[in-house]
């Protein structure tokens, strides 16, 4: 029964994020609808209650901003060097080719606010990266 | 000094615990929501839409990335800190410990300066 309603409101969410993270959600749902249910009826429907309403913001949140441009969330980008970098190098390099994906499509949405949020961060990542490779003795852009 | 850069931002609360208890190891969202409730001493029981509305928002930004367990299902795909997030985490703890020794100061001056006008 909860997990018909649970389902349903799952619904209310971009089919992409749905595909994502749905099945884990309901995986988390039902493990924590157990816990919840053997403390009793009134947790339990004050439980499913926060879940209804917690759903519904988030689903709201999440239409907001992809009507905002932000696309569903991709896997990490594929970068040169995984294995062969070191890992905080090679984590560098993946945020900020992620950051570069990121700007690209929310100036293509015309959402300059969060482009200007995204150039902050870019900035940021690709100092970052400069400063590591730098340790590393190797250029940011080497494989 | 704050800069308009938004990861200066301080952190919102299910934000800095799903951070917190990703700081020893990597976990899955039902594991997430059992320990922070423990960490919060029950006072905060993150609903799912919650918690996987933050953890899309810090996979967005590479805070944290997914991580292959042995037994990992879709169901339980566990999330671990990236060391950018890890950094960001432990930049916001710091900023945490300089506030609380700034209040412990106040509320020391504030009961000494009490008591001197109760005599």
């Amino acid at each position: 029964m909860t997990r018909r309603i649970y389902l349903t409101l799952l619904k209310l969410y971009p089919s992409g994020y749905r595909a994502n993270f749905g099945a884990e959600m309901l995986g988390a749902f039902e493990k924590a609808a157990e816990d919840a249910r053997a403390l009793g009826t009134a947790v339990f429907v004050r439980f499913v209650l926060t879940e209804c309403a917690g759903l519904a913001m988030g689903a709201w949140a999440e239409r907001l901003s992809k009507l905002r441009g932000r696309p569903a969330y991709a896997p990490m980008p594929a970068v040169a060097g995984e294995g062969s970098l070191p890992r905080e190098l090679f984590e560098a390099k993946r945020r900020v080719a992620m950051l570069t994906g990121s700007m690209t499509r929310v100036i293509a949405a015309r959402d300059f606010k969060r482009a200007r949020d995204y150039s902050y961060q870019d900035r940021a990542a690709r100092e970052h990266l400069r400063r590591i490779s730098q340790r590393y003795n190797i250029r940011p852009n080497e494989g | 000094m704050r800069t308009n850069n938004p990861e200066d931002k301080p952190l919102s609360e299910p934000v800095f615990l799903i951070l917190l208890s990703l700081a020893d190891r990597p976990r899955h969202g039902y594991a997430l929501m059992k320990d922070i409730e423990s960490l919060s001493n029950g006072r905060v029981r993150l609903s799912t839409g919650t918690l996987y509305g933050a953890l899309r928002r810090l996979l967005d930004d590479a805070w944290i990335e997914p991580f292959q367990q042995e037994d990992s299902s879709r169901e339980k795909q566990a999330y671990r800190l990236t060391e950018f997030g890890r950094a960001q985490f432990h930049g916001e703890v710091e900023r945490m410990r300089q506030l609380t020794r700034a209040a412990a100061a106040r509320i020391r001056l504030g009961r000494l300066k009490a008591n001197e006008a109760q005599r």
